[in-house]
């Protein structure tokens, strides 16, 4: 008796496994213990058999409600044959789904990596940095880059969380980097409510999206993804990407990528803004301070914070841009004087009569002012400004002796600034001296007293104060 | 007439300074050692001409130093408000920044540029000078 036939039709994932092999050799066990002999046919089959359709009978085989493929069988070969066919065809069904679950994984573990790999590029960029344009420079790039986007930009919000500002962007035109966007009716406004990924591939199909869109900027052409940056459960901004370079639409791989890019993104901008808090906080503790300074010494209102503004001002002049430096500057310029908190008031306020010892006693206020900020962590080079801030340029002044370049810069530009500042301010012993006497001054004193190089920028920066106080002649 | 009084143990610095600062209306007078110039200070006080316009003295004298000259010569009224330039090392830094921010002595260090104490000695004269600066003064 000849056998019967079992046909498969196979699904195109799974064509490899049932031509050949372990799957395919059980399959055909199936058959044959059924009296029936399994033929494989290839996914689009030409034909199938011979034998007249009415014959034969078809179980299908689906997958996540897909036809995906099916076993054929004459109706003549019976209940065990029928039986084998849907074995054969629920085995192939597990077989599409092993090979899905694995497909998935692969592409699960290709987006970790590409993820991992864009960290790892984004992290020093943004870890180093304190401020917040760079951090979102370093995302915006980073998000055009992977997720291949000829359009990407980073909102965030204001302190009062009512609207959002463009941080950084690739591919805006001009005129919208600087619009705001409110929160209460716009497309990133809503992403940001309902704290979720927004998705559109076509805004017209979305009407109450295209109602909610700011003008050009939001409303885009082609595919676009939101997702809203939080950190510490705060909302922070929304990135978006749009205009993908192939023109196609945005896989779950790029979804994961951008929040991805926003996590990290969201708690670099925090750490940024903690970080400003922290450093406003420390500047109005100095601010404080130096005013208790000034109160003491009888001197004119905020000389600490006129010295601090002029120095920095005249270390800018000389071309240091970097803010660490200037910001070691200023507030060595507010805390010059801090030594003077603790000398006895009597001392102080004696002014020109003081004995030889008096006056040892007063010039320890730089080592006394040095030793009050060495004790604050990141201060170190603030402390040495202090301390050498009465030194001169020829080596007689105190307490090193140290002339020329070995006075810290910070140190010669508030000697600079501090003679000017004292002499154009009122003394109990003495009236103030008229700014063009002051500059003289400063300038006859110039390689003796003071670095020339400085108070050429100093008067640079002075002239030019100056200027901006007196209105023009007409 | 000017009168500038320069003090000095070294004969030859007196002469240098004297030849240096020498002008149509200037007379240089010379004192060897402090004493010798608070004596002659305080005589020309007690003349109609009163102290001179100007002194410039060394630091390193014997017997007293320039800064107990110029102590003194703080603590008496006639001579509180007298321009001094001092002329000190290097190593005497410390007692150079008391004589500038208490006394407000001017203060050159040695070696000095003639030109610079010249054109100093002219404005201090013309009473160009601003008040000494300083942290106290």
């Amino acid at each position: 008796m000849s056998a019967s036939r079992l046909y498969l039709v196979s699904p195109e994932r799974v064509a490899e496994y049932v031509r050949a092999g372990p799957v395919r050799d059980a399959m055909a066990e199936i058959a044959r213990l059924a009296g029936a002999e399994l033929t494989p046919l290839p996914p689009h089959p030409d034909s199938v058999c011979d034998a007249p359709p009415e014959s034969l009978n078809e179980i299908p085989i689906r997958y996540r409600q897909e036809l995906r493929g099916r076993t054929i069988y004459r109706r003549d070969g019976g209940e065990a044959v029928e039986r084998a066919a849907r074995a054969v065809a629920s085995l192939t069904e597990h077989l599409l789904d092993r090979e899905e679950a694995v497909e998935d994984l692969a592409e699960a573990m290709i987006t970790s990596y590409e993820e991992l790999n864009m960290l790892y590029a984004l992290l020093p960029r943004i870890v180093t940095t304190v401020h917040a344009s760079d951090i979102g420079e370093a995302i915006v790039s980073e998000a055009s880059r992977t997720l291949r986007c000829r359009r990407v930009s980073l909102l965030v919000l204001n302190e009062e969380r009512t609207s959002f500002r463009v941080l950084a962007s690739r591919g805006l035109p001009v005129s919208v980097r600087n619009i705001s966007i409110p929160v209460r009716s716009s497309i990133a406004g809503s992403v940001l409510i309902h704290d979720d990924l927004l998705v559109v591939d076509n805004i017209d199909a979305r009407p109450d999206l295209a109602e909610l869109s700011v003008g050009t900027y939001e409303a885009p052409a082609f595919a676009v993804v939101r997702v809203p940056l939080r950190a510490q459960g705060e909302p922070l901004g929304i990135l978006t990407a749009t205009e993908r370079q192939d023109g196609g639409e945005f896989t779950a791989r790029d979804r994961k990528l951008l929040e991805g890019l926003s996590a990290v993104g969201a708690s670099a901008l925090l750490n940024c803004r903690l970080h400003a808090a922290v450093h406003r906080q420390m500047m109005n503790t100095i601010q404080a301070l130096a005013s208790a300074v000034d109160a003491k010494d009888h001197y004119t209102h905020d000389h600490s914070g006129r010295v601090a503004q002029l120095s920095v001002a005249t270390a800018r002049e000389l071309g240091i841009t970097d803010d660490a430096t200037c910001r070691e500057i200023e507030m060595a310029g507010l805390l010059h004087d801090i030594g003077k908190i603790g000398l006895a008031d009597a001392i102080l306020s004696k002014g020109g009569g003081l004995t030889a010892q008096e006056f040892a006693i007063v010039r320890t206020h730089v080592q006394i002012g040095a030793s009050i900020v060495e004790h604050v962590e990141g201060l170190a080079n603030v402390a040495k400004a202090i301390l050498h801030h009465h030194e001169r340029y020829d080596g007689l002044g105190y307490p090193g002796w140290l002339a020329g370049e070995a006075i810290p810069l910070a140190s010669r530009l508030i000697a600079t600034a501090d003679a000017y500042d004292s002499l154009t301010s009122d003394r109990p012993y003495r009236a103030a001296v008229a700014p063009e006497a002051a500059i003289e001054e400063l300038i006859r004193c110039k390689g003796t007293q003071f670095d020339p190089a400085v108070v050429e920028a100093f008067l640079a920066v002075v002239q030019r104060e100056t200027r901006v106080l007196e209105p023009a002649c007409v | 007439m000017k009168r500038i009084l320069v003090c000095d143990d070294e004969p030859h610095i007196v002469e240098g300074l004297r030849h240096l600062l020498r002008d149509r209306d200037r007379l240089i007078e010379g004192a060897r050692c402090g004493k010798e110039a608070l004596a002659r200070i305080a005589a020309a006080c007690d003349r109609p001409e009163g102290p001179p316009d100007l002194l410039i003295t060394d630091v390193m004298m014997p017997e007293m130093s320039g800064l107990d000259v110029v102590a003194s010569l703080r603590s008496s009224d006639a001579t509180k408000d007298l321009p001094i330039i001092i002329l000190t090392a290097k190593g005497h830094a410390q007692d150079a920044a008391m004589a500038q921010e208490v006394w407000g002595a001017t203060v050159v260090a040695k070696p000095f540029d003639p030109q610079r104490l010249r054109e100093l000695v002219t404005a201090i004269l013309e009473n160009r000078l601003c008040p000494q600066v300083g942290s106290i003064s």
